[in-house]
């Protein structure tokens, strides 16, 4: 199996154990970072994240490496955001309040509205709804493991695929070498860990 | 779509699987690590360990299982058992678990259910409710219970469900209306819903669905149907008639009744969202 190497963002928010086991199972050779130096020199940068957006924002901030996220992602290297990763690449959330993501994708993430159940917690289908670097060697409408409250509004040139709960969110998004998943690929078994590969490949 | 979950729930004690995984593939039958595993392999999309060690002095050694069975297997772990303050749910989580799961200690301390779900979001808060159908047997070992929580107590309430709150491994009668509490909890930051039947639980008869009903209709969270599996069409009555999101089991996965594979297939061709 070929080795690569790959950064995982430690801004304090999340249990990054099933993450970088994920990663490692696949083939990575992980580094935590927590700092703006190592953000730079890293070659792919993983995201991840779960809690609210206001406070993952403030710790990145604190730790001083946004400009550092916003420059790789600019810089055409491999980025993806998990779940709140994911959020916190678009313009703004309006969860509990207004706040400023990275804005690296364009779109904002709202509420589900309270006709489902919410958080939207379980395994729900991934539509594909165009060619994805990430989905290679996989099959249409797999299921993967979903929890959060809130969800991305995009553009559709950035939608790679989508996910029915009430209303149709986007599950992936790519732009360039941007990437984002809302749901968890580290709790969501063979297809999860495919994506996972399939990143490091990018 | 949605699917609905099929969860095998491992009871551990000081580490070791109580009621083993009865499979002969299986390496080591008592160990959590391999019994999850196992599971996964076998369709799961969930697994719950419920910890029932007695003495304090263990709950490093569930930690360390925890942590083993994260590293190993890539699907949500829920932990419950023995879980009291909010440090308790921070070393659980850290060590690996997707949610905990709250019982006795959220009776006794309701304000941990929002400490927890402030700290930590409330889609790892999961508040687990072993209820029993009120019987005419007077008792008098009830639980003391907090004060906020005397509005709850079945005759305060205006039209009980006929369901009582246990806690302590079923054995604690609480006086709390179970409906009301399920309302309360997920009010309070409980991202999902652990209801089992005391009366089911063990018996093999089917899960209660009046029960399941009373509690899917009213509140807004996940809620998982625990008591009672025997038969596949226990499982799509669950989800069917008592609007079930997810249904657990323990024995009939155990033992070998059934294959997870074959009540997932079961429940698919009876049209219910299935991740197969």
């Amino acid at each position: 199996m070929t080795t690569y190497k790959v950064a995982v963002v430690d801004y304090r928010t999340s249990n990054l154990l099933s993450i970088v086991k994920a990663l490692q199972k696949v083939g990575a050779e992980v580094e935590l970072t927590q700092s703006a130096e190592q953000i730079e020199k890293a070659d792919k940068l993983v995201l991840p994240g779960v809690g609210a957006f206001g406070a993952a924002m403030r710790n990145i901030e604190s730790l001083g490496i946004k400009e550092a996220l916003i420059n790789f992602g600019r810089s055409g290297k491999p980025l993806i955001g998990i779940c709140l990763g994911m959020q916190l690449l678009f313009n703004v959330s309006f969860e509990q309040g207004v706040y400023n993501g990275l804005a690296l994708v364009p779109g904002e993430v709202v509420a589900f509205n309270s006709s489902v159940k919410v958080p939207h917690m379980g395994w729900n289908q991934v539509e594909f709804q165009k060619k994805s670097r990430l989905f290679d060697g996989l099959q249409d409408k797999r299921y993967a493991y979903f929890v959060h409250s809130y969800y991305v509004r995009a553009d559709d040139d950035c939608i790679a695929g989508m996910t029915d709960y009430g209303v149709k969110f986007p599950a992936v998004v790519e732009q360039g070498n941007i990437f984002g998943i809302q749901f968890h690929p580290e709790k969501s078994q063979s297809f999860g860990l495919k994506i996972l590969e399939n990143f490091l490949g990018v | 779509m949605l699917a609905k979950r099929i969860i095998p729930c491992l009871d551990v004690n000081a580490g070791r699987v109580v009621k083993g995984v009865n499979f002969i593939n299986l390496t080591d039958a008592g160990d959590p690590v391999e019994s999850a595993k196992f599971y996964e392999s076998e369709g799961a999309d969930e697994i719950v360990f419920l910890d029932i060690t007695a003495s304090v002095d263990n709950r490093t050694t569930m930690l360390n299982v925890v942590r083993r069975t994260a590293e190993t297997i890539f699907l949500p772990l829920t932990v419950g058992g023995g879980i009291r303050t909010v440090d308790d749910i921070r070393r659980t989580l850290s060590n690996g678990a997707d949610k905990v799961s709250l019982n006795t200690a959220a009776v006794l301390n309701p304000e941990l259910i929002l400490a927890g779900a402030e700290e930590f979001g409330v889609q790892c808060i999961v508040v687990a409710i072993d209820a029993k159908k009120i019987d005419d047997n007077s008792k008098n070992n009830y639980a003391i219970i907090p004060v906020e929580l005397e509005s709850l107590k079945i005759q305060n309430v205006a039209s009980p469900s006929g369901y009582e709150v246990y806690i302590n491994g079923g054995r604690k009668p609480t006086g709390l209306d179970a409906i009301e509490w399920a309302k309360y909890v997920v009010a309070h930051g409980a991202g999902e819903i652990l209801l089992t039947s005391i009366d089911k639980d063990g018996t093999n008869s089917g899960y209660d669905i009046e029960l399941l009903k009373k509690t899917t209709k009213v509140v807004n969270v996940p809620v998982i149907a625990s008591g009672g599996a025997g038969t596949l069409e226990h499982f799509y009555e669950a989800i069917q008639g008592g609007g079930a999101d997810a249904v657990l089991a323990a024995s009939v996965f155990h033992f070998g009744k059934f294959k997870i594979k074959q009540v997932k297939n079961y429940l698919s061709e009876k049209g219910v969202a299935i991740r197969l």
